[in-house]
């Protein structure tokens, strides 16, 4: 279970006259169990690449905890990491190598043992139908070849959770939906999905909860359903505007 | 070695050598040495020869047209033949100023009350020839006058010309073509070096924060001083490899100079296996602490272009020492402190065979301190997330 707890990210930009502050994330405290997706909505720069980023450990916190089974990153951000994956719509993959190099490098960092690390990638390789591919160099591929060669990067280490932020973002509706498929059958492995997104008909689709955020603080937690019954809409997109106090014209 | 660091060693050199800038630059800059090196040698030697053969050849077809206002006696013509002038006769002072404005003589000499008066123009190679070739006929006259002096009076010549014994020997055992070569040749190495830190440091820095790979990087379980040292193993490495050739192709290119141009001859070359491991050794030692350098001063830079123009005036500063040996400067206490600066001047030194110890030994004790200082603060700069991060 990832459990965040009072969790503050405070930015300072120093500039010639003055000294700026701004508080990206402030006092979010969550949680995400195995077998859930939960998605993380808000609008632009209300703080979910932020808090996505500290929760995979990339940024660390001005305040408060993230605890992954019990585990804090103080003392075992190693551990923690071998059993997530994250993947953004801003990550990008090494374009001189190709996929296998990249999986097997990948394979190497997160202690797979060499004899099962070839299985492991042939295993992926049929699943995610990059036989065509593999061995081409990244910087060649399409951008829908590029995605799913990151999603099976993802997948080697078979992680317990997922961290996908804005991981749709800018692609077809095709390539969205190997994402969304491939969200959803993790789900349904029992592996845990933080997926954050600005799409609310996706949210709606997939999510089990949604953690509403804006300006770095929540503003709801619940399942769609739940948020819907409170704001009275039909729709998530409806809810999220009565939330956020704005207008989606 | 940690395997964390290792297999990122493994990633970047890879990533370098597929990089055509970065690889053409590590393995292809050194070859500016020996051409730098035969073209040197080959203008030198060619200049040196003229200028020999001007004062030595009275064959040569060209003679050095030279006025007086005097005629010339039969022991001043034989003394004449044997050097390469031609006396024109002019009679008055006027007349030989508008000869050399015209262009007919390049120097001339004016005859008054038994004084010779030589005039010529320094800032013209010819006319400077033609003066010492004048000094050289006048010195012999002087000298075949006092020998008919002494002979009238039947005086012992050796008590007045040969009282001494003395003889000429070069206790530098080098000569200033084979120092300048040397010195730029290493300024050379040197910069070579410092273009292979700045392209890789670049590529690997800049370049991963550029392309959007840094953030998967740093989700792999690996800690930031495993990614920053294994980075800055692989721009070492691709430093060191630039060394390797460059330590090759100067010792190559110096011994076929030395043996192939006359202007070398009185040069005393200290290449042997001693000398050339110690000099890869400090060539090594610059490798790791300008590697060090380059990553220290581009960690805060977002795009290549911001890391090409932070890191741009280092290749400056290697040509430092170059000034600093033409004018005359020698390696001294001080300046053994200071990087860059003390090892151009140690290679060059190491090879003239004439490198003082203390030095050799201060420079290797400060380029290790620097360095490890510089790996302390890179460690250290690579935590920040305003280091990580675009925006």
């Amino acid at each position: 279970m990832i459990e965040v707890k009072n969790v503050f990210k405070e930015f300072t930009k120093i500039t010639k006259k003055k000294k700026e502050s701004l508080l990206a994330v402030n006092d979010i405290t969550f949680t995400a169990k195995e077998g859930e997706i939960v998605g993380i909505l808000g609008p632009n720069g209300a703080g979910k690449t932020t808090l996505l980023r500290i929760i995979a450990g990339i940024m660390q916190p001005t305040k408060g905890e993230i605890t992954v089974d019990g585990m804090n990153y103080q003392k075992n951000d190693i551990a923690i990491k071998k059993e997530i994956a994250f993947l953004s719509g801003n990550t990008k993959l090494y374009k001189d190598i190709t996929g296998y190099e990249l999986l097997k490098m990948c394979g190497e960092y997160y202690d797979i043992p060499k004899d099962n690390v070839e299985d492991i990638i042939k295993e992926i390789v049929q699943e995610f139908n990059l036989e065509n591919f593999i061995n081409q160099k990244i910087g060649t591929l399409s951008t829908g070849q590029n995605q799913r060669i990151a999603i099976a990067r993802c997948t080697l280490h078979s992680p317990k959770y997922y961290i996908l932020d804005e991981a749709t973002s800018g692609l077809d509706t095709i390539l969205s939906q190997i994402v969304l498929d491939f969200i959803k059958k993790e789900r349904n492995k029992g592996k845990c999905i933080l997926y954050s997104t600005h799409y609310m008909e996706e949210a709606e689709n997939i999510c089990d909860r949604v953690v509403i955020i804006n300006k770095g603080k929540i503003v709801k937690i619940g399942t769609p359903e739940e948020i819907k019954k409170l704001t009275k809409t039909t729709n998530l997109r409806d809810a999220f505007f009565t939330l956020i106090g704005g207008s989606h014209e | 070695m940690n395997k964390n660091i290792l297999i990122t060693l493994k990633k970047e050199i890879r990533a370098i050598l597929r990089e055509k800038k970065s690889l053409i630059i590590m393995l292809l800059t050194p070859f500016i040495i020996p051409f730098y090196f035969i073209a040197f040698s080959y203008i030198f030697n060619g200049m040196m020869s003229e200028v020999d053969n001007s004062y030595t050849d009275t064959n040569h077809s060209l003679k050095y047209e030279v006025g007086i206002n005097y005629n010339l006696n039969e022991t001043e013509e034989q003394i004449i033949n044997n050097l390469n002038l031609n006396m024109v006769k002019y009679e008055t002072e006027e007349e030989l100023k508008k000869a050399y404005q015209d262009e007919e003589i390049v120097a001339y000499i004016v005859y008054e009350d038994k004084n010779y008066t030589i005039y010529v123009n320094d800032m013209d190679d010819e006319s400077t020839i033609a003066g010492n070739l004048i000094e050289s006929y006048l010195s012999t006259y002087n000298d075949y006058l006092a020998n008919l002096y002494l002979e009238s009076i039947d005086a012992d010549k050796d008590r007045v010309y040969h009282n001494i014994n003395y003889k000429y020997v070069s206790l530098e055992g080098s000569n200033m073509m084979m120092n300048t070569l040397i010195s730029i040749g290493f300024t050379f190495a040197v910069m070579s070096i410092c273009l292979t830190a700045i392209y890789t440091t670049t590529d690997t820095m800049a370049g991963e924060k550029e392309r959007g790979t840094l953030e998967t990087f740093l989700t792999f379980p690996i800690k930031s001083h495993e990614i920053i040292t294994g980075k800055y193993l692989a721009i070492s490495t691709s430093c060191i490899i630039t060394s390797m050739i460059d330590i090759f192709l100067i010792v190559l290119s110096l011994l076929i100079s030395y043996k192939s141009f006359n202007v070398y001859k009185n040069a005393i070359l200290n290449v042997n296996g001693l000398s050339i491991l110690i000099a890869f050794i400090i060539l090594v030692s610059f490798s790791l602490f300008i590697s060090g350098l380059c990553i220290a001063i581009s960690s805060k830079s977002k795009t290549y272009k911001e890391a090409q123009s932070s890191l741009t005036p280092i290749s400056l500063i290697t040509i430092i020492p170059m000034f600093l040996t033409t004018a005359g400067v020698k390696l001294n206490l001080g300046m053994s402190f200071i990087p860059i600066v003390n090892h151009t001047y140690l290679l060059q030194d190491l090879l003239l065979g004439k490198y003082n110890i203390l030095y050799l030994m201060i420079t290797f004790i400060t380029t290790i301190i620097y360095t490890i200082l510089i790996i302390l603060v890179i460690s250290r700069i690579y935590k920040k997330e305003d280091t990580l991060f675009q925006n």
